[in-house]
């Protein structure tokens, strides 16, 4: 490495931010009534929000917008299976930590299989063949070991996210063993092409979803807060329903309340 | 001779008794599964022949009256705010409710007309016999990967099944839209009037956007 007390210091920058996050999400759990969102930050969220929204509009949808008329959709596609094929590592990493031996199993099949007859990840003869995708991530790992989500955060560039999501977003680059090699070799190129990369395909990926979200909401931010916790609350789970266990924090817990129940929320 | 006060006991225990009972419930459930499962083939014929248009509105508004218990979702949207809308704020806001799932959902499903999508029912969950969880996979020939839906299916006074929220990829759009809406009334003061003003305009603007796209 050409500069280790640069390095360091970095380090030491973003465990600054995480330790800060950590804490600030220590002091907000107050009472809240069940149909709100734990955001005391609401207000400097919302302007996060407005930046990501002008950062969207001015480079990731027109990225995206080329992307899309540009590539033929089998090749999207392909792209899109190989930059998920890199991300096994973690996957499996997190499977293990999680405990979940037959997931693992599964992570590890799809690997050699997709890696080789799906040529470098860019087919995904796995699935067909009965392996099929999921994923991984150390914050769901946190959550699964019980540490709680804390605070609604947005992230600069990187969008929603909460205390444990972004400890979980550390830790996963730091384990991704593309970036330890290119930490090793010192090629910061590759990770930041790899980035960008996945930031446009995820974006061309969603691009309906993400068009509809903004035109049908009323409220985007708050649109977007509620489907990034309830997606991750399902995430941790596995997307495992009610008949497993249920989270108290689901929606679709029986023990929830939900629409025809006659008693409305304001005893909770 | 049992006492007035006993019997009363008794009945009220044999009623939870029966209510709870695992065979019922279990017939509840395979109802509540074949009811989406038809539910959504009628559905998915109506779109695949629909033309676009305001016909095409009426016949969502049609489909989704038809399958969604609405006045009860559009009230538990409104969450705690419920009881603090007035009478006609409470009518107001319920029809406009309506209108808004229309124009933004029959918007959505417009990429789906001519696309052969599947909807297979995979399971129920079922909690009694007037509430069940229907797990489904929709297909889509553009995609390899199914999207996992979930549909709560309750059964109402007057005994028809409907569904009162839709759970897609673990996100329940109920939910979702509850916390939108109690954002939109937090931001105006807590008023429920804010609600029905922002609703009005997204709708009327949503409105014209679609009839600007098929007078093109």
């Amino acid at each position: 490495m050409k500069n280790p007390v640069a390095h360091k210091k970095w380090l030491k920058k973003v465990s600054g931010i995480a330790v800060t996050t950590v804490i600030l999400a220590g002091c907000a759990t107050q009472p809240q009534p069940a149909d709100e969102a734990n955001d005391p930050l609401e207000g400097l969220n919302r302007a996060v929000f407005g930046f990501n929204e002008l950062l969207d509009a001015w480079f990731l949808r027109p990225a995206a917008t080329l992307y899309r008329g540009l590539l033929p959709p089998p090749i999207q596609r392909g792209i899109h299976n190989a930059l998920a094929n890199l991300s096994t590592p973690i996957i499996l990493l997190n499977d293990a930590l999680q405990g979940e031996t037959d997931r693992a199993a599964t992570t590890l099949s799809r690997f050699a299989i997709n890696s080789t007859i799906g040529v470098l990840g860019f087919g995904d003869p796995a699935s067909d063949m009965g392996f099929e995708a999921h994923k991984e991530d150390f914050g769901q790992t946190l959550a699964v070991w019980g540490a709680g989500e804390g605070a609604y955060l947005v992230l600069p560039i990187f969008g929603p996210s909460n205390p444990r999501d972004v400890v979980g977003r550390v830790v996963d680059y730091f384990t991704d063993p593309i970036n330890i090699w290119a930490h090793n070799v010192d090629n910061q190129g590759v990770p930041i092409t790899r980035s960008v990369l996945s930031a446009v395909d995820a974006r061309a990926h969603f691009y309906d979803e993400i068009e509809d979200m903004k035109n049908n909401s009323l409220d985007p931010y708050s649109a977007l807060r509620s489907f990034y916790r309830q997606h991750r609350a399902s995430e941790i789970i596995n997307g495992q329903g009610p008949s497993s266990n249920p989270a108290p924090n689901l929606s679709y817990d029986f023990n929830a309340p939900s629409p025809g129940d006659e008693e409305i929320t304001e005893i909770r | 001779m049992l006492s007035r006060r006993s019997f009363i006991a008794m009945a009220l225990s044999s009623a939870i008794v029966l209510s709870t009972n695992s065979a019922w419930a279990k017939d509840f459930g395979k109802d509540a599964e074949s009811f989406v499962q038809s539910f959504a083939d009628n559905a998915i014929a109506s779109f695949r022949s629909m033309d676009a248009g305001p016909e095409r509105e009426k016949e969502f508004r049609r489909i989704l009256n038809d399958g969604f218990d609405v006045r009860a979702i559009g009230k538990w949207v409104l969450g705690r705010y419920w009881r603090k809308a007035k009478d006609d704020e409470k009518e107001e806001y319920l029809n406009l409710f309506e209108d808004f799932i229309v124009v933004t959902y029959s918007h959505r499903f417009e990429g789906y007309s001519g696309s052969d999508i599947t909807l297979s029912v995979t399971e129920s969950i079922t909690k009694n016999n007037n509430d069940a969880i229907v797990r489904s996979q929709i297909k889509r020939p553009q995609s390899s990967t199914p999207v996992l839906v979930d549909w709560r299916v309750k059964s109402t006074t007057n005994n028809e099944l409907k569904v009162v929220d839709v759970v897609v990829a673990g996100v329940s759009m109920s939910q979702a839209q509850r916390s939108e809406f109690s954002s939109v009334i937090k931001n105006s003061n807590g008023k429920v009037s804010g609600l029905i003003e922002a609703l009005k305009t997204k709708t009327a603007q949503m409105a014209s956007n679609a009839n600007n796209l098929t007078g093109e």
